[in-house]
């Protein structure tokens, strides 16, 4: 195909400058911890940058990056497990330990902070699902698409991590 | 959960300056890719020929809100109102940051160097002004300018991957289609069944007089069918049918749930499901389609849906991932489906599909024929009987200059597909953005297409008047506007703007015409900003021209943002357009630092929300299109996010209520419009519920002033979602006559209706039957799910391992 340069594939650069946010926030929500967080941030763009994958549309790479960091850190926080590594901060919330405490990410309200507790502790792929609905803004079936599983799918995932989320913040916040 | 709460969260979670730093350091420590050479520095090289981030317009940095304005609000605690626009801005103004970072030293050779200037202070002297220029709409001659003009506004393109903004701004559009995400997936399309690669299409456009028989207008927002006593889709202009998951003709229910289409039959105690169809099917991993709204008119039922296909999967990165590191058992548990979807491609096909089901067998609802269109489905309406049905196709897979099959939108009914015809495109004269918007209609009983017209832009916002469809689309612009040296700084000088394209494309009895386009500063909140009146399109806009400026200490390698406005600096305007869309009148420096909360036309006069700290209801009177002029200004706690006309007199609240600081709910206000230079507040009733659907989905309000109620689905404190149903009279105000349970604990996309003498709730799980009598339940049928728990009908272990 003798076509226009069309390579739509981003840059490393340009990728970071889009999505830096959204790969943080989703290493984040899926390790609990700053350090945790922030090693994936900087082993997904690595990753980007020495494959340069060859993915056709701006779509595409959020795909690619959203599931890149997904696996990133699922195999991270596995390890963390196996090294007896704690990273949930909801143990360090009271701050006895200050070195966790220091890189647990808190939020600007104790409200905002029992929230993400809430999600921290949801199964992994309910957990995947709220966090681009709400944080990223993405709708079922851009999810869907992403993350390469039936609508349908997603809308029950949503629907019960709501439910779990809701349940977990009982009397806490919601209920008073 | 509450929105506001997670977007302030969102604008919260973001790498810190040192874990960028490293990344930066360890991307330059990375041997240069052999795929494309020099990914980054090639960037850094781009970014120092011109002023990068001008030519970005749709990454939608609005870096006052960098660090200065989004903590700014959220420090007050609370939920933060503006969070919803200010969180994207905060991203994308950081996602900015890094590019100039990256270009680094060399970023200012080649810009021009003005004068130092003082730092305090940048220049607004251009600030909100009026500049909606009409210009006229064309056909390329043949599809070879087409190409041409396609290969230069990707050229030209800094970052055209969808205007984001207004589909953010308009939190229906964000979560229902969200063009800057989904559409942007769209790539190159194919037949699937076929290769077409020569455009058959023929054109069946006709000049239309501009003369479609309108309607006597009337005011918007009932919406109970005349003849009838039940309840239809909730839609901003009377008689203009918007497509909806939940559609009845007073005897009938139909219901999208997930992939199938259920029909319950409306009986009261005695309501029952009749059929269950499957519309939409996941073969594989890569191909699907997914209904998502639907239009029932007589016997005909017509869903949209969305069909992707892509072709090939690259391979995953776990594989390599996982070989290359220790950790393969955390890879082999749970998530396996997901992390198999590497979504590289190299072909991909997505349509936007319209079956038409022949229902007048409620129990056997029969397929009749299926179009297509490219593109994801952006938006519809139907009027008289004529199906408007509108696409967004971006084309991502490369172009090739012989085959119009790879740069012209297909379009077909059943398997086959062809080229839009050249002379059903038109070129817009100012914004040229390498995507189209398609738009079709049908003839709905004849299930035949109308008429077919492309254009090449983008339609974030749609509404329809009884003459015209307008697109409306928001463009973004960064440009240096300063550049100068002061001691040891270099200080760059940005100004940002958003302004808005409108495209009128006239349709009569499902001719379209696309007459005219304009641009003009400012962005819309929704589909509720704009309308017609007379020919004449009024429009309300936020303005908020920004500005920022960079300072670069290259000796030192440091720089820094100055912003200087702690929240940009704002105001509102409302503009009357002539059908060619030309400025006739104009009202501007509406509620200054404030933005546009709700608007509602209604005939001759206008309701606008702004908000703040208090809620000021603008009455506008548009009686003279020349001279639009505030009536009233009515200021009140709390905000409206949508405005509904409730009977004679009456303008119904839903909104926030903003006194208590955290968890403030939902609140329903009753205003007296009757006398519109004394605009009031009769009523405010604060609501159980802290949030709703409701509040940025008209679809989801039952609001019927003939049987005064009030009804919409909200998640109350005291655990789970409610069903509200309130009624108004003006001796006692609101009253909750119901905080109603459904089956489904915590639903979402929940639709109340009313036929005779019961109200219908419909949720994922199930309907629910009451009466409206005493609101007693009287039926719950449940709408069970075969596939309910995974894609492919295999549940996953998925817990998180317990912490020891």
């Amino acid at each position: 195909m003798d076509a226009v340069a069309t390579r739509v594939c981003l840059s490393t650069t340009e990728a970071i400058a889009r999505y830096r946010d959204m790969v943080y926030g989703i290493a984040l929500t899926h390790t609990g911890n700053r350090s945790d967080a922030e090693d994936v941030f900087q082993e997904v763009f690595l990753v980007y940058h020495r494959k340069q994958p060859s993915l056709e549309g701006d779509e595409r790479c959020k795909a690619w990056l959203i599931t890149t960091t997904l696996n990133c850190a699922r195999q991270l926080t596995a390890s963390s497990w196996r090294r007896k590594v704690v990273p949930l901060y909801e143990s360090t919330v009271d701050g006895r330990d200050e070195e966790r405490d220091g890189d647990r990410f808190a939020f600007r309200t104790e409200e905002q902070d029992a929230v993400f507790a809430a999600l921290q502790q949801l199964p992994r792929k309910y957990r995947s699902v709220l966090h681009l609905f709400y944080f990223e803004d993405m709708s079922v079936a851009q999810i869907a698409l992403a993350l390469g599983i039936e609508a349908g799918t997603v809308k029950v995932q949503l629907s019960r991590g709501r439910a779990q989320m809701r349940e977990r913040l009982k009397g806490e916040y919601f209920d008073e | 959960m509450n929105n506001n709460i997670f977007r302030d969260m969102r604008a919260q979670m973001k790498p810190s300056a040192e874990a960028l730093s490293r990344l930066e350091a360890a991307l330059e420590a990375e041997p240069v890719a052999d795929k494309v050479p020099g990914a980054v520095s090639a960037a850094a090289a781009e970014t120092a020929a011109g002023p990068p981030p001008a030519s970005n317009p749709a990454v939608a940095p609005s870096p006052a809100s960098g660090s200065g304005a989004a903590r700014t609000t959220g420090s007050s605690r609370g939920p933060n109102r503006r969070s919803r626009r200010l969180a994207i801005y905060l991203s994308a103004a950081a996602a900015f940051a890094l590019v100039l970072i990256a270009g680094g030293s060399v970023l200012l050779s080649g810009l021009p160097f003005g004068g130092p200037k003082p730092l305090d202070g940048l220049d607004f002297s251009d600030s909100p002004s009026l500049v909606a220029q009409a210009g006229a709409v064309r056909a390329p001659a043949d599809y070879e300018e087409l190409y041409g003009i396609l290969e230069e506004a990707y050229t030209a393109r800094g970052g055209f991957y969808g205007n984001g903004v207004m589909e953010i701004a308009s939190a229906e559009d964000a979560v229902a289609s969200g063009a800057a995400v989904s559409d942007a997936a769209a790539g190159q399309s194919t037949a699937p069944s076929e290769d077409v690669d020569v455009p058959t299409v023929t054109p069946t456009a006709t000049e239309e007089a501009d003369t479609a028989a309108a309607p006597e207008a009337v005011a918007p927002g009932t919406s109970v069918a005349a003849d009838s006593d039940y309840s239809e889709t909730n839609t901003q202009v009377k008689g203009i049918d918007e497509a909806d998951i939940v559609k009845t003709d007073g005897t009938h229910i139909y219901a999208l749930t997930q992939n199938e289409l259920a029909i319950f039959k409306a009986d009261g105690p005695n309501t029952v499901e009749v059929s269950r169809t499957q519309l939409a099917s996941q073969t594989d991993y890569s191909t699907g389609s997914s209904p998502r709204e639907m239009y029932l008119v007589d016997d005909m039922l017509t869903v949209v849906i969305d069909y992707y296909h892509y072709g090939t999967v690259d391979e995953p990165y776990l594989e390599d991932a996982s070989s290359s590191s220790s950790s393969s058992e955390g890879a082999a548990e749970g998530d396996a489906a997901t992390s198999q979807i590497a979504p590289a491609v190299s072909e991909e096909t997505l349509e936007t599909r319209l079956a038409f089901y022949d229902v007048s067998d409620p129990t056997a609802p029969t397929l009749i024929t299926q179009f297509a269109q490219s593109g994801n489905y952006r938006n519809s309406r139907v009027y008289d009987g004529t199906l408007y049905l509108i696409s967004s196709y971006y084309l991502y897979a490369g172009m090739d200059s012989e085959d119009p099959g790879s740069f012209v939108p297909l379009i077909g009914e059943g398997e086959a597909r062809a080229c839009i015809a050249v002379e059903d495109i038109r070129i817009m004269p100012e914004v040229q953005q390498p995507h189209y918007t398609i738009i079709t209609s049908y003839d709905i009983v004849g299930q035949e297409r109308l008429d077919q017209k492309t254009v090449l832009g983008e339609a974030g916002t749609v509404y329809m008047s009884y003459d015209n469809l307008y697109l409306a689309s928001s463009i973004y612009t960064d440009e240096v506007s300063n550049l100068y040296e002061d001691s040891v700084y270099t200080i760059e000088e940005h100004t940002t703007k958003n302004s808005t394209q409108i495209i009128r494309v006239g349709v009569a009895a499902g001719a379209l015409d696309v007459a005219a386009q304009c641009v003009i500063d400012g962005m819309l909140l929704n589909q509720f900003s704009l309308d017609e009146y007379e020919g004449n399109l009024r429009i309300a806009l936020t303005l908020n021209n920004s500005g920022y400026r960079i300072l670069r200490d290259i000796s030192h390698n440091v720089e820094s943002y100055q912003y200087d406005f702690e929240n940009p600096p704002q105001t509102n305007a409302l503009y009357v357009l002539s059908p060619s869309l030309t400025v006739l009148g104009a009202i501007e420096g509406l509620a200054e630092d404030e933005r546009i909360y709700s608007v509602r036309f209604t005939g001759s006069v206008g309701y606008m929300v702004t908000y703040r700290q208090m809620d000021p209801l603008f009455a506008l009177d548009l009686s003279d299109p020349a001279n639009p002029q505030v009536l009233s200004e009515l200021k009140i706690p709390g905000f409206s996010a949508y405005l509904h006309p409730f009977g004679e007199g009456r303008l119904l609240g839903l909104g926030y209520d903003a006194d208590g600081a955290r968890t403030d709910g939902m609140k329903l206000s009753m205003f007296d419009v009757s006398d519109p230079f004394a605009v009031s507040e009769l009523y405010a009733e604060s609501a159980e519920a802290y949030d709703s659907e409701a509040l940025y989905n008209h679809k989801a309000v039952l609001a019927d002033a003939e049987r005064n109620i009030i009804g919409f689905y909200g998640y109350g404190d005291s655990g789970g979602g409610r069903y509200y149903v309130y009624r108004y009279d003006d001796a006692g105000g609101f009253e909750l006559r119901g905080a109603l349970t459904l089956s489904t604990e915590y639903g979402y996309e929940i639709r109340g209706l009313f036929i005779g003498e019961y109200l219908y709730v419909l949720s994922g799980d199930a309907l629910d039957v009451f009466a409206l009598e005493d609101l007693g339940t009287v039926a719950s049928v449940p709408i069970s799910h075969p596939d309910e728990d995974g894609g492919f009908g295999k549940v996953m272990p998925m817990a998180v391992p317990e912490q020891p």
